[in-house]
């Protein structure tokens, strides 16, 4: 089974504590889908020099992020 | 090549739940975005400072906000009634951050809050200041002479 940026740094027992409601663990697991969120907030805007500059979406970010930790503890407190 | 175990299937499992429900809930706020047809902000800090430097038509007028004891003027009108819509611990982010220019680190003492809980109480207020305005005519549309909906 191939793994992934996110795989690679997963645990069972850090999904456990997350999906359980543990501080800690809820932000170990934001920080390693971070790259991922930020993959897909990120958009191009010329600036004033003229460039293309890259930024991301921080205001969704932060939605998306509540909205996961949300969601796996829904869903993933019964299948664990 | 060995068969994956459960801990692999269960974290491979796990790692698509979290990036398909990401995926989702991105895509539903593109289409609600879409949906309004108004405008955003990218950057929210940028937004509100942009709101707070913008010169009011009515500089007789101020409004004040009390926030911890001090009072908090602010000079355009629309952007008081925004704040005032606010929840009261999503105001005081706002007003000890802009006002009193108080680190989020103050703040969450102040508070007696996590410093993760005032990024939240931000966020939400951005949001819900970005809705008014998306409900409400500014100022800008009212000095310029713009005949109101109907009118």
């Amino acid at each position: 089974m191939e793994k992934n940026q996110q795989t690679m740094q997963l645990t069972v027992g850090l999904i456990r504590r997350a999906v359980s409601g543990e501080r800690e663990a809820q932000d170990e697991l934001l920080r390693i889908y971070e790259p991922f969120h930020d993959s897909l907030l990120v958009y191009a805007e010329a600036g004033l020099d003229g460039c293309i500059h890259h930024e991301t979406r921080e205001d969704w970010k932060s939605m998306v992020q509540m909205r996961m930790l949300q969601a796996i503890q829904t869903r993933w407190r019964s299948l664990l | 090549m060995p068969s994956p175990s459960y801990d692999d299937r269960l974290i491979a499992m796990f790692d698509s739940y979290c990036k398909e429900v990401s995926r989702n809930y991105i895509k539903d706020l593109v289409r609600k975005n879409e949906r309004r047809g108004k405008y955003v902000s990218h950057e929210p800090v940028d937004y509100l400072l942009g709101l707070l430097g913008h010169e009011d038509a009515y500089p007789s007028h101020a409004f004040t906000l009390e926030v911890d004891g001090y009072a908090c003027m602010v000079e355009n009108e629309t952007l008081y009634y925004a704040l005032l819509s606010l929840k009261e611990r999503q105001r005081e982010v706002l007003l000890l951050g802009f006002w009193h220019g108080l680190t989020d680190g103050e703040i969450a003492e102040k508070m007696e809050v996590s410093v993760r809980t005032v990024y939240n109480l931000r966020q939400r207020a951005f949001r819900a200041v970005r809705d008014y305005y998306g409900e409400k005519p500014t100022d800008n549309a009212i000095n310029s002479g713009a005949d109101p909906p109907g009118g």
